[in-house]
């Protein structure tokens, strides 16, 4: 009884005692310099995301994007704090000011592909040239079926990743350096993915964008459906 | 009143009295099985009753128009003025896509239909004599269907189909010596040509349609002449039907038929997407849509092409490539050995009878061992076609799949003889031991009653 008393005030009395010196190191850290950003970013980042941002490609077990059209710092802030399928999430590991410098970092310092200009149906043109032999429609892909790396679907991707790709070429795709597509093409490109990653989709279910296969085998389990039709109107209608 | 009068006024000028009534008396067998070829039938007319919607709207021409839409994923771009128009017709016009949806669903469903009834006579024996010549007609409004359907997707002008149009292309130019020539004649030469589109949609509204339309004519009046056949059954010889009347029963089915696909048809437009051409784009001669399938209903050749070795021959000074074996042989093999079927079986069983009773398909089973065995084979030269998305979901490699399917190609259809053929066999041991014990047992009781 009285060794639990005194277990409870010596806490007590310990948390009190801490109490001034945590407000002391919270007090240093708003005093401290500007984090270094290049240097955690070197330590953090550099290994999925390459030295300089330019990524690194899947065929590496850690790969990360290429952060070269990253201009958005809201985004990569929310990438940082929060991860990204494949990325980890950063808010337990690095303080607030770090993670706002990372962002400032990648969005000022690394980001250096303009992306603006674009114009959506020339993205359209240009794509069904250049990548559509291999990501087909955009929405989906697998035009170029390896073991392991196939074109992915682009849905899911967001502009600075898509411009990020088309400069450097992730793992089996091939870059596309300004001499093939300048910048303006560039913005044109992410305009039109971002659009038909979305687009105005009329006329019912898509099938999974797979095309004729699927609806080969709708139209077969309609047949199925229409012959059990005879064989009920064969029976009178009944049953 | 009126209705009799009319009546009345016809028949005094053309007599049609007699012969309505022996029509309305015209005998249908009660069958679902022979229901099948007019759900074929009706998806005909639902497709010509679209498309002459479809028409009204479309724009039968190769010249290059720029696109100023309500699709802005299109904003601005050249095309050709066919692909406008059908833009025109998916966003703009009332009903425009779902009439659209309609046509291109009822076209799948119109091929479906017939590949169930052909089977359906094959595996039944209605094939054989008097009916070869239906066979005949058959077989090609079945081509005339399959041409039809690839005719309509292509002269839309998409990407998807203009990777169709440059595989047709290239199948034509393989033709050793005349192919030049055959592809000049067909598509107005080295596709995207001008008067490509004018060309194909000319077939596909006018002269292929017609073709199809007098076949079928001539098609149901020689069902209406020979009668139809029966399934095997009590009172069925093959001098006697047993069914019921056009009027009022069959009619009352057939129409309800109708009603239902025609519901089922626009229900299916309303709800699923079928060829998004916007999603694709305009056909671009320097883009490519690589692994682009066909229609299921070409499927086999497609497939028949991603399996066949790229090998090509050399004869002389002609060179000709695989394509030619794998797009152009193969089909003309698999269809002409469809048309000389009934001919090479009367030949070999030495058979000059007619047949109006069918014949159930274990009666047969070599017959229905190698329908299966074909039916397997296009199956799996349709799986072939979609290869690329089967190792993709698989998550295979390609070049593993190929080999895979290779092999099934051979393997599937002979395990499925032997299967089918085991099964049939079987069956037809069984019938006729019932059918003996059935005989002993009343010899025995006419014994018995004799006796007694
Ligand atoms: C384990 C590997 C990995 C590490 C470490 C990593 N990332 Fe990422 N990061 C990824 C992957 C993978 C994605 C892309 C996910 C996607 O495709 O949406 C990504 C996406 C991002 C994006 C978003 C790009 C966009 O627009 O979608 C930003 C910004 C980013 N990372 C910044 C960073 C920074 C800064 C660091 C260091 C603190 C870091 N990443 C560490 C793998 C990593
Ligand atoms: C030769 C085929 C090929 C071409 C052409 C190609 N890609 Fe790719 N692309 C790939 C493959 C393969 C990957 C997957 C790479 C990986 O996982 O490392 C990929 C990945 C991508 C990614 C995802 C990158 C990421 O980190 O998530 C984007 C975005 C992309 N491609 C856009 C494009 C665009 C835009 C074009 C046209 C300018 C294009 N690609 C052309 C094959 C291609």
């Amino acid at each position: 009884m009285l060794t639990q008393r005194a277990l409870t005030w010596s806490i007590l009395a310990l948390f009190l005692l801490l109490l001034p010196t945590s407000a002391a190191l919270f007090a240093q850290t708003d005093t401290q310099p500007e984090p270094d950003a290049p240097a955690l970013f070197h330590t953090h980042c550099a290994m999925c995301h390459g030295e300089h941002g330019e990524g690194v490609s899947a065929l590496v077990s850690i790969a990360g994007p290429s952060l070269k059209a990253e201009h958005n710092p809201g985004m990569a802030m929310l990438a940082i704090q929060a991860g990204r399928p494949g990325m980890p999430v950063f808010a337990y590991v690095l303080s607030v000011p770090q993670m706002r410098a990372l962002a400032d970092y990648v969005t000022q310092q690394l980001a250096d592909i303009p992306l603006s200009g674009g114009n959506v149906s020339n993205g359209g043109v240009l794509f069904r040239v250049n990548c559509a032999p291999c990501h087909r429609t955009a929405v989906r892909g697998g035009g170029m079926v390896f073991i392991g790396t196939n074109a992915p679907d682009l849905t899911d991707k967001t502009p600075a990743v898509i411009a990020g790709a088309i400069r450097w070429g992730p793992g089996p795709m091939p870059p596309f350096p300004e001499s093939l597509l300048d910048n303006q093409q560039l913005a044109s490109i992410v305009d039109y993915v971002s659009y038909v990653q979305h687009p105005p989709h009329p006329g019912g279910n898509a099938l999974g964008w797979y095309g004729p296969i699927p609806e080969g085998f709708v139209a077969w389990i309609i047949v199925a459906a229409l012959i059990g039709a005879t064989i009920w109107i064969e029976k009178g209608g009944k049953g | 009143m009126i209705v009799r009068g009319l009546a009345r006024w016809l028949d005094r000028r053309v007599r049609l009295a007699k012969f309505t009534r022996h029509a309305l008396n015209h005998i249908f067998p009660d069958h679902w099985s022979f229901m099948l070829g007019e759900i074929a039938l009706y998806s005909f007319v639902i497709l010509v009753l679209t498309g002459t919607f479809l028409a009204m709207f479309f724009n039968a021409s190769s010249a290059k128009e720029i696109y100023n839409g309500p699709y802005l994923g299109l904003d601005g771009v050249t095309m050709s003025a066919a692909y406008k128009s059908v833009l025109h017709i998916s966003f703009e016009v009332p009903a425009g896509l779902l009439v659209r949806q309609m046509h291109h669903w009822a076209a799948l469903i119109f091929l479906g239909a017939i590949v169930a009834h052909l089977a359906r006579i094959f595996f039944t024996g209605a094939y054989r004599r008097p009916r070869e010549i239906n066979w005949v007609i058959g077989l090609t409004l079945f081509l005339l269907a399959i041409t039809n359907g690839y005719l309509g997707y292509s002269i839309v002008g998409d990407l998807l189909s203009g990777t169709g149009l440059r595989i047709g292309y290239a199948i034509l130019l393989s033709v050793p010596v005349i192919g030049k020539w055959l592809a000049y004649i067909a598509l107005g030469g080295n596709i995207p040509a001008d008067p490509t589109i004018p060309r194909l949609y000319g077939l596909h509204i006018f002269v292929v349609p017609a073709l199809i339309a007098g076949l079928l004519a001539l098609h149901l009046a020689i069902i209406w002449r020979q009668l139809h056949t029966n399934y095997p059954g009590p009172r069925r010889t093959n001098r006697t039907i047993v069914g019921s009347r056009l009027w009022p029963s069959y009619t009352a089915r057939s129409i309800g038929l109708f009603l239902i696909l025609f519901g089922v048809i626009a229900g299916l437009a309303a709800l699923v997407q079928i060829d998004p051409i916007w999603a694709y784009g305009p056909y671009d001669p320097t883009a490519v849509l690589p692994g682009a399938q066909p229609d299921w209903y070409l499927g086999w050749i497609e497939g028949a092409m991603r399996l066949f070795p790229g090998v090509n021959l050399h004869l002389g000074p002609y060179l000709v490539p695989g394509l030619f074996f794998s797009g152009l042989l193969f089909p003309v093999l698999v269809f002409g050995g469809l048309y000389l079927y009934p001919f090479i079986e009367q030949f070999i069983t030495v058979d000059e009878q007619d047949h109006n009773v069918l014949r159930m398909p274990w009666e047969r089973p070599f017959a229905t061992a190698l329908g299966c065995s074909a039916l397997m084979m296009m199956l799996v030269l349709l799986v072939a076609a979609g290869d690329d998305v089967v190792a993709l979901a698989l998550g295979a490699s390609l070049q593993s799949i190929r080999i895979l399917l290779r092999i099934l190609f051979f393997a599937a259809p002979a395990a499925t003889f032997l299967v089918i053929h085991w099964l049939c066999a079987r069956r037809k041991r069984r019938e006729h031991e019932r059918a003996r014990a059935d005989e002993e047992r009343s010899r025995a009781q006419v014994r018995t009653a004799s006796s007694g």
